[in-house]
């Protein structure tokens, strides 16, 4: 595989086009958390030039490659938990606008703004695009990259970032809701109690994304074992939230493709993806095909940046008249539970590389993860126990 | 080893389930060769109460069942073969939302959405032909759960001898008749099931060794600590003894199979969800406890049409770089040899002797976890070939059946393996129907394809439990997790009515595209299975004005 020139913006959208060195200002972004991770998280572990995660524009990944493509659904899996498996009461609570200025609780790289006339649901948008492309259209580069990393002459475009705004999320927005003070508020109310044109919760970023495919690629053992179970895996590295549907699998699928001695890296473009909704099971009032309402308004289809779920006011019914399964929807997070995000990551040939498992990262057990998942004290006699292992190719 | 050995290893305290307020076949299960499923509508709601009631005295309880079980397994474990001679025949019983309706309509409805709303009206998210298209599967042509045939209630009578079962079944379809002669109940549908015999014996039509993978449930039959209703073969000092109850069975909360119990914490293999206590929301009426949710569907499998499309996958990889022969080619899409034996584990021909030993025939995961178990006999584990580290799907497709209703160690799009345990459904079905060449032994199959597996599961979630490994897993070609990917063969329906694919591989995906219609629906419904004391109190009873 050659090398790559630059690193493009996700799903290949054309608003960095228009904005002098806008490309050049992302690719470099793009390039600076993946050797940020590679440098501070990876290499500390396996040794400086044994990262099996690497920058594509350095670094070939030796042919043929293999696509791993990793897959969740995009309701999150820790609000159900919150309520106890009560999934009605869950998505409630997914519903639920923030205040101005605060997060939403999507925490699966997906998030969603209800709009509802009559106590029904006319409207939900779905995105997924990461705070920091917005920051960097607004201003050339985004807010987590050091000014001395920043080698172009980018400053992004605020009157774009305005007429996207009113284009997806409404006409009313106004440049001064966007900029106080001349600065870019990615919690700004047209992104928070108002609406949701790009991701807000803290867990959801691109340079978060990119650190999680780094860090899965660092094997891991425990007494000598090297682990190989989803949960395990997210225990024992720490490497996200072990409690949610995205973090633990992203992870152990590219471990699995770094115990292969492979190089890993994220597909360009880099970026989170919505794949598809499953309308299987769904009826409309006229027996219109409900897919028909689903629309990828950014992005392209496999490929969605951005979704809209929305009845046209002339057939005379809205989306809380459809129904899944014999339920209408009543919440957008029943759309959400339908809806596939997804990831994709690409390696080398295998055996390049044969790095040592690392143990365990020290430390309190992260939420959901069970002592005895952990490799905390699960024996009170102390008594010297293997965990059991694997059994290797025999 | 501790005298009591849950004190070595912090393992959790298992409740003590109601043995005599639970019907039989959730827990343990029936496991008899032979049941007969008996599908009514209720014509006179007064009367069916007194029916319920005096049918109660005859309903087989978890006690009774699982006193049995341990019965024969004493005798066989002495004798070396299992007993001959010894007849029991069981009786259970569920009732639709639709009935409970009728019964108690003064009581709250159940949350879960698919029991509430019934499987006719669900079955377009499980992929089924739509309602009036025509097509096979096309639920205007059930047997039984389709419109105008939906079943208030359904009796499930199983026993070692088919002649006693069919005594039992004569005594209750008298019974739907009172005194006057007008029916309480009218009979829908009733179906006979056999467990196959000769070489076939254990497997499904399609050849294959079915219900080897079954879920283990904790919990203790009485006060004695070591009670478990679930035999527990593993070293109880050994740190997978808390969460496995032999090689490869995990062990599940009760709550996951009858209600009022702890359930499985999606977070922890272990440890169960607190109690959820009387503050939030319950996910059933008080009255409930004790009881499960049964899904049941009458699945044809359409004999010829699998082996040519077996024939026709095999075919397609010939013009690849990767030939397979036509028998590895059906284990591949199983997922396991006909004999059972996983392919993950022996990858190019069956092994029989490993698919016979229950110690190995489940041991196994898709990423390489397979624990060195320590048993609690202290005997080695049989040294059979071990499963290797397949995430790149070589040896075991993704979307081979088994690979796809149980992922087992792997990730999946609803998070990691821990919720996994959250999902799974305990089936407890039986095939109806002569096999194909049997029946083709007079020259032609007098049967005309009818015949297949009548699927039966309990869990407390059909939502969760039945509904999701279905219209997620099974439709889409790349869940549970992807790359390779591919539909379910056995079970699978494309969502959007989209191309079937499956995909093989040596490193690199090799694509096959199938028509998956082997398996058509043809009757089915959704049921609540009551406690032995709901039938005789809340059920028998008028409601007050």
């Amino acid at each position: 595989m050659p090398l790559l020139t630059k690193f493009d913006p996700p799903a290949n959208i054309s608003d960095l086009d228009a904005i002098p060195n806008g490309h050049d200002a992302w690719s470099e972004s793009i390039a600076f958390w993946t050797d940020d991770a590679i440098s501070r998280r990876v290499e500390p572990l396996v040794g400086i030039g044994l990262s099996q995660y690497v920058n594509p524009l350095k670094k070939d990944l030796a042919a043929p490659s293999a696509t791993k493509e990793v897959t969740w659904l995009a309701f999150p899996l820790v609000l159900v938990a919150k309520h106890n498996g009560d999934r009605n009461a869950a998505r409630q609570d997914a519903d639920r606008k923030p205040a101005t200025g605060a997060a939403r609780l999507h925490d699966e790289y997906c998030e969603w703004h209800v709009t509802l006339q009559n106590n029904k649901i006319v409207r939900v948008d779905f995105t997924c695009e990461g705070p920091e492309y917005w920051e960097a259209l607004a201003q050339g580069y985004p807010k987590s990259v050091p000014v001395n990393s920043r080698h172009f002459n980018a400053v992004g475009d605020k009157n774009l970032v305005l007429t996207l705004y009113r284009r997806f999320v409404s006409a009313d927005v106004q440049l001064a809701d966007l900029f106080p003070n001349g600065k870019y508020d990615p919690l700004n109310k047209w992104n928070s109690s108002h609406g949701a044109m790009h991701l807000t919760h803290p867990a959801n970023s691109l340079q978060a994304e990119i650190s999680l495919g780094a860090d899965a690629t660092v094997r891991r053992q425990r007494t000598g074992i090297e682990l190989t179970d989803s949960k395990q895996l997210i225990c024992c590295a720490k490497y996200g939230g072990a409690q949610r549907a995205s973090d633990p699998t992203i992870g152990s699928d590219v471990n699995a493709l770094a115990r292969q001695g492979r190089l890993i890296t994220l597909l360009n473009p880099v970026a989170l993806y919505i794949k598809d909704l499953d309308t299987q099971g769904w009826t409309t009032p006229d027996g219109t095909n409900a897919k028909n309402f689903w629309k990828i308004v950014r992005g392209t289809p496999g490929n969605g940046l951005r979704a809209v779920f929305e009845v046209p006011p002339a057939k005379g019914y809205a989306v809380s008249d459809i129904k899944i399964g014999g339920v209408a929807i009543q919440f957008g997070g029943q759309i959400a539970e339908k809806i596939t995000v997804k990831l994709t990551g690409i390696a080398s040939a295998p055996n390049i590389v044969n790095n040592n498992a690392r143990s365990c990262a020290g430390g309190a057990p992260l939420p959901g993860c069970p002592a005895v998942l952990s490799g905390l004290a699960a024996v009170e006699t102390h008594e010297e126990i293997t965990i059991p292992a694997p059994r290797l190719a025999g | 080893m501790s005298e009591n050995p849950t004190r070595n290893l912090n393992l959790p305290e298992e409740e003590v389930l109601d043995v005599e307020d639970i019907q039989g076949d959730i827990l343990p299960g029936f496991n008899k060769d032979h049941l007969t499923l008996l599908f009514f509508r209720i014509k006179d709601v007064t009367s069916t109460r007194s029916w319920l009631r005096e049918l109660a005295r005859h309903v087989a309880t978890t006690r009774e069942v699982l006193d049995d079980r341990r019965f024969r397994r004493a005798i066989t474990a002495r004798r070396g073969s299992e007993p001959d001679g010894l007849i029991a025949t069981w009786i259970n019983l569920g009732l639709s939302a639709a009935a409970l309706q009728k019964l108690v309509p003064q009581e709250p409805e159940f949350a879960d959405d698919a029991f509430r709303i019934g499987l006719m009206e669900r079955s377009g998210i499980l992929g089924d032909p739509a309602l009036g298209s025509g097509e096979p599967g096309d639920p205007r042509l059930w047997k039984v759960g389709g419109p105008g045939k939906e079943a208030d209630v359904a009796v499930l009578v199983a026993s070692d001898d088919p002649a006693a079962m069919r005594r039992q079944v004569q005594g209750i379809l008298s019974s739907v008749t009172n005194s006057l002669g007008k029916p309480v109940l009218e009979l829908i549908y009733k179906q006979e099931c056999h467990d196959l015999s000769g070489d076939l014996k254990g497997h499904e039509h399609f050849g294959f060794r079915d219900g080897i993978s079954l879920p283990g449930v904790r919990g203790r039959a009485s006060r004695d600590s070591n009670d478990f209703v679930t035999p527990r073969l593993l070293d109880p000092a050994s740190v997978e003894a808390l969460r496995f109850s032999k090689p490869g069975q995990a062990l599940l909360w009760p709550g996951q199979f009858v209600f009022g119990y702890r359930k499985q914490d999606p977070n922890d293999p272990v440890n169960p969800l607190p109690d959820l206590g009387t503050t939030i929301p319950r996910e059933f009426p008080d009255w409930a406890r004790n009881g499960s949710l049964l899904v049941i569907r009458r699945l044809r499998q359409d004999v010829p049409a699998f082996r040519e499309g077996v024939r026709g996958i095999t075919q397609q990889l010939a013009r690849t770089r990767l030939p397979l022969p036509e028998s590895e080619v059906a284990a591949k899409l199983v997922g396991r040899w006909p004999s059972g034996a996983p392919v993950i584990r022996t990858e190019k021909s069956d092994l029989v002797e490993l698919a016979r030993d229950p110690l190995a025939n489940n041991d196994f995961g898709f990423q390489g976890s397979s624990p060195q178990w320590r048993l609690r006999s202290g005997e080695p584990l049989p040294a059979f070939p071990s499963a290797t580290d397949d995430t790149e799907a070589i040896r075991c497709p993704r979307g081979a059946h088994i690979r796809k209703m149980n992922p087992r160690d792997q990730g999946t799009d609803i998070g990691p393996a821990s919720v996994t345990l959250t999902r799974i459904p305990m089936r407890r079905g039986l095939p109806f129907g002569k096999p194909y060449d049997l029946s083709l032994k007079s020259g032609k199959d007098t049967l005309r394809g009818d015949r297949g597996l009548m699927f039966i599961s309990y869990q407390t979630s059909i939502v969760d439990q039945f509904e999701f490994i279905l219209s997620d897993w099974a439709n889409h070609s790349d869940k549970p997790n992807n790359s390779p990917e591919g539909h379910d063969p056995i079970l699978g329906r494309p969502v959007g009515g989209g191309q079937a694919v499956f995909e093989f591989s040596d490193g690199t995906p090799v694509r096959c595209l199938l028509d998956p219609r082997w398996v058509i629906p043809t009757g089915g419904g959704y049921f609540f299975v009551p406690s032995i004391s709901a039938l005789n109190t809340v059920l028998a009873t008028e409601p007050r004005n």
